[in-house]
């Protein structure tokens, strides 16, 4: 939508080699690292949606690869509460940055309660290598800390991409914990959450969105998704998902106020109810853009 | 462009691959689907003057495709450019862009003067797992089980030194495989030709390996089999009557002399083959030597297996004729085959119309034309058994090439035997089954092209791990979308059900229907000629009758490939995550490799898989590439199964290749 919109496009250039050692990087390099989604994106995985095409800020916490075309600097703060249960709540805070070289975002999130709790510390970076084509890496940092032992930490990566093969059609991939990266917890080493996603999506007309996806945890049954995105005002857009394993239904919407852009998501599940997941992002002004209104 | 040629004739042969790893527990040979095309990018086919059997070497042209070129050739006369091909029925963008590398636009008369240049093409390649698999390590006071290192090692030779002549030869040493030692003196595997091409009456004379085929291939055919895939009304041989092979198939081949003679109208090929292959030795009660089982696999790493290593002769003789008659084409042959030992495998119920004995004879007469715009084929084999062998089957297109459709029928008596036959079938051993099948290829508006076959099959008699005479059918749907060049989309359908062996608990019923679901949703991205996105989501499901509870195989990678402007270098990466608990759901995904190998693993286990593959010409006419590959499992300790044994979750491999070409 006009948040984020795409009006400004980074030059490519003709740097093939960078391109590919950045995408060796991205995607398969550094299997030892690993990552894991623990806020979920009140525009996206709240919705039953895999993440794997989300194109805003909450891109931090899926795909990086959706913030490539972001264009001014964006601040957020987000709340995820699992089941309505304070225990199994996340906060989570970020900030985005374009620049020319790449877009970049750092942020944090924070899963738990007093006696158990996962902090997640991040740095992102996301490119747009062709007006086909996105990519973006994410550094993880996770700390975990329990009440009566001591903290364990992991350095991951998650990595993604988009592509465009039609102006209509948008196709994305997300990987998180590629390289299966464990926790040594002492007397149990267990492996970190691998992640892996792919969705198709189909606009026929600029901001109604159809996405289909499907999303598969390693030690959970793979998960199919259907969702749908399309504005009802230009400031008001409506949000629906579903998605399979077990089945979950999802309804958000979200509101563009001047600068702000307030984001809702709920998801029901048949036996433990209701989840929700709600974000405010701030837009704030382009220095960039500011210069230009002004005719600098 | 022949880089990027080279790319999309893999990624076509990729498809292909698949389905036939899938429909057999051997390991197939794949060079042979590519063999012929490299060499056309050297000696590009004249497209004025090809006759049919020279454009039956292009895999990817249908009967069909043959059928309207040589038609539009007959109306036009002469083709100018590559243009003209978009007139020919049923040749879409896709067809003519893979088909312009391989074809000139030369009048009738120039193809003879022009210069020849002689042309060589060296491979070398080493490939080791990083991992040390139990084989390879002592045990106690005991040796390594394995006399050799981990290492494997290839290389391949082509030269044609004349217009005429063509020399070749492959070497290969198999992972703990000894060699220059006193088990084995030199490589494992050594194979070689020397064919020559008079062109007069002689058309042909190949000395050492080579590959025969002929009519449908139920009594002949070394070379690749006629397999069920994606292409689904392909289902007549196609492969050509003899060529010089370089094949490391260790078992099936023909290794002697060969002489083709005649004229355009009417050949006749005489051949003789004289190999020491392996086979599992014993003795009958009166003392003889008897071959309890013919060994294919071609491992010689253990004392067991070594002492095994060509220790029978086999020595095979023939000719075969053909004839062409107007639009019609007749072959017939004989076939002599004798072993050192007599074959007397131990007797079991599903084996008892097995071969037995030292001495085997095989005739057959096929016959293949076509009338209107339909290709009629057919052919009927003789061995020891009481009745023939028959298969046989029509091709025909409709509506101007957008609709294709075959048809097939086949028999195999059960007690037929052809040691070199590979026909047609659902099964590796075909004897005792007979099938139906039809195929359709319908192309559809908004750039929707329709694949589909429908298989019915039974068995007669017992198989192995089928204790009952047994029936089945396979189904393939195969939508593609294809809305512009640069992107492509498939979604595949696959549905079979065969007869299974149920536990030995239930000796009434010893067999139950086997139901197997696949689902496969892939798009592939080529935005310009550098980069290709490959994302692919597989999901099979089976119904096994004991096996109620079996949680669905899934599959989920991501390709990239990357080729520099130029083409001077490459890159190709992929990541796969598989969750697969059950063999049965077990799911073939093709890997991007190194030329002229070719790895389609069976995906099973839960964890993840990755690949990392360059390419570089490093000087002018020499590439060298690299291959690293790693398996991840999250729910094993250990991974493969006796000698191969690698005590870790994780097994990684690289592959390392060399190309000159001279």
């Amino acid at each position: 939508m006009c948040f984020n919109s795409p009006s400004y496009i980074h030059d490519p250039g003709n740097r093939p080699r960078v391109i590919v050692i950045i995408l060796i990087a991205l995607l398969h390099v550094s299997p030892i690292l690993s990552g894991a989604v623990t806020f979920k994106a009140p525009s996206g995985q709240i919705l039953g949606r895999t993440g794997a095409l989300n194109d805003d800020a909450w891109s931090f916490f899926t795909n990086p690869a959706g913030a490539a075309k972001m264009v001014v600097p964006v601040a957020g703060i987000g709340y995820q509460n699992d089941y309505l249960l304070n225990e199994l709540s996340s906060r989570s805070a970020l900030f985005v940055v374009p620049t020319s070289l790449c877009v970049g975002a750092t942020g944090f999130s924070h899963y738990g309660f007093r006696h158990f709790s996962i902090q997640n510390y991040s740095l992102m970076a996301a490119r747009e290598l062709a007006p086909w084509l996105n990519m973006g890496m994410r550094f993880n940092y996770h700390l975990r800390q329990q009440t009566g032992s001591k903290n364990f930490g992991l350095l991951t990566i998650d990595t993604g991409i988009q592509f465009f093969p039609d102006e209509k059609v948008s196709i994305g991939f997300f990987v998180s914990n590629p390289g299966q990266v464990k926790w040594d917890l002492d007397e149990i080493v267990e492996y970190h959450p691998t992640f892996v996603s792919s969705a198709i999506q189909y606009q026929p007309v600029p901001a109604l969105k159809f996405e289909l996806g499907v999303a598969k945890e390693m030690e959970l049954p793979a998960a199919i998704s259907f969702f749908m995105e399309g504005p009802l005002h230009p400031q008001f857009l409506m949000r629906g998902g579903a998605a399979t394993s077990p089945l979950r239904l999802g309804i958000g919407a979200g509101v563009i106020w001047q600068s702000l852009m307030f984001d809702i998501g709920l998801n029901h599940h048949s036996t433990l109810g209701l989840s929700s997941s709600f974000g405010i992002l701030f837009n704030l002004p382009s220095i960039k853009r500011r210069q230009s209104e002004a005719g600098i | 462009m022949r880089a990027q040629s080279e790319e999309n004739f893999r990624l076509w042969a990729a498809d292909v691959i698949e389905n036939m790893a899938a429909s057999t527990e051997d390991e197939l040979d794949y060079s042979f689907l590519i063999d012929d095309i490299m060499k056309l990018y050297y000696q590009p086919l004249n497209i004025n003057t090809a006759q049919r059997e020279d454009l039956q070497r292009i895999f990817f042209l249908s009967d069909a495709h043959i059928e309207a070129l040589l038609f539009q050739r007959y109306q036009v006369g002469t083709f100018w450019s590559v243009y003209e091909l978009q007139a020919v029925e049923g040749f879409n963008r896709q067809i003519i862009e893979w088909l312009e590398p391989l074809i000139v636009f030369e009048p009738a008369q120039s193809a003879q003067v022009r210069k020849f240049r002689s042309r060589g093409d060296l491979f070398v390649r080493t490939q080791w797992t990083m991992e040390t698999p139990r084989g390879y390590k002592a045990v106690t006071d005991n040796p390594p089980p394995f006399q050799g290192d981990k290492m494997k090692y290839y290389s391949r030779m082509e030269w044609q030194p004349a217009r005429a002549i063509e020399i070749g030869f492959v070497t290969e040493k198999d992972p703990g495989e000894p060699m220059f030692d006193s088990n084995i003196a030199t490589m494992d595997y050594f194979s070689g030709y020397l064919s020559w091409k008079p062109e007069r009456f002689l058309q042909q004379i190949i000395v050492g390996q080579f590959r025969m085929s002929s009519g449908q291939g139920l009594a002949l055919q070394t070379g690749m089999a006629t397999r069920k895939s994606n292409m689904t009304t392909s289902i007549r041989n196609r492969n050509a009557n003899h060529r010089p092979s370089l094949s490391v198939n260790e078992s099936g081949g023909l290794n002697g002399v060969l002489v083709n003679l005649g004229t355009s109208g009417f050949r006749i090929t005489p051949f003789v083959s004289v190999k020491q292959i392996d086979g599992r030795l014993s003795e009958n009660e009166a003392g003889e030597i008897i071959i309890a089982s013919l060994k294919t696999d071609g491992y010689h790493r253990t004392l067991t297996e070594l002492s095994q290593r060509r220790n029978v002769q086999e020595v095979a003789a023939g000719f075969m004729g053909k004839v062409h008659l107007g639009r019609l084409i007749l072959e017939a042959g004989h076939l002599e085959y004798r072993l050192e030992y007599p074959l007397l495998p131990e007797p079991r119920p599903y084996n008892i119309y097995y071969f037995r004995g030292n001495q085997m004879r095989n005739s057959w007469l096929a016959c293949q034309g076509s009338v209107s715009n339909v290709f009629l084929f057919s052919e009927m084999a003789l061995s020891a058994s009481s009745t023939p062998a028959v298969t046989g089957g029509a091709l025909f297109s409709a509506g101007g090439g957008m609709a294709n459709m075959s048809l097939g029928y086949r028999y195999f008596p059960v007690d037929y035997s052809a040691p070199f036959g590979a026909p047609f079938s659902e099964s590796g051993n075909a004897a005792g089954e007979t099938g139906v099948y039809a195929g359709l290829e319908l192309a559809l508006p908004a750039g929707f092209l329709l694949n589909a076959y429908l298989d019915y099959y039974q068995h007669e008699w017992l198989k192995y791990q089928t204790r009952a005479p047994s029936n089945g059918y396979d189904f393939l749907g195969l939508l593609t979308y294809r809305p512009k060049r640069t992107w492509e989309s498939g979604l595949r359908y696959r549905y079979k059900e065969k007869t299974v062996n149920l536990s030995t608990a239930t000796p009434d019923f010893p067999v139950g229907v086997q139901k197997q679901h696949q689902v496969r949703l892939q798009t592939r991205m080529s935005p310009d000629a550098s980069w290709t996105f490959t994302t692919r989501v597989d999901c099979h499901f089976v119904n096994a009758p004991n096996k109620t509870d079996a949680e669905p195989g899934f599959y989920l990678a991501q390709d990239v490939r990357y080729r520099s402007p130029g083409g001077k270098w490459n890159l190709i990466t992929r990541y796969a995550l598989m969750d697969v608990d059950e063999y049965e759901n077990r799911i073939y995904a093709y890997e991007p490799d190194v030329l002229y190998s070719f790895s389609t693993p069976a995906y099973y286990g839960r964890g993840s898989r990755w690949i990392v593959m360059g390419k570089w010409t490093v000087m002018r006419k020499t590439d060298l590439w690299l291959r690293f590959a790693q398996w991840h499992y999250t729910n094993r300790e250990t991974i493969g199964s006796g000698n191969l044994t690698i005590n870790s979750n994780v097994a990684r491999e690289c592959r390392i290749q060399i190309r000159k070409r001279f």
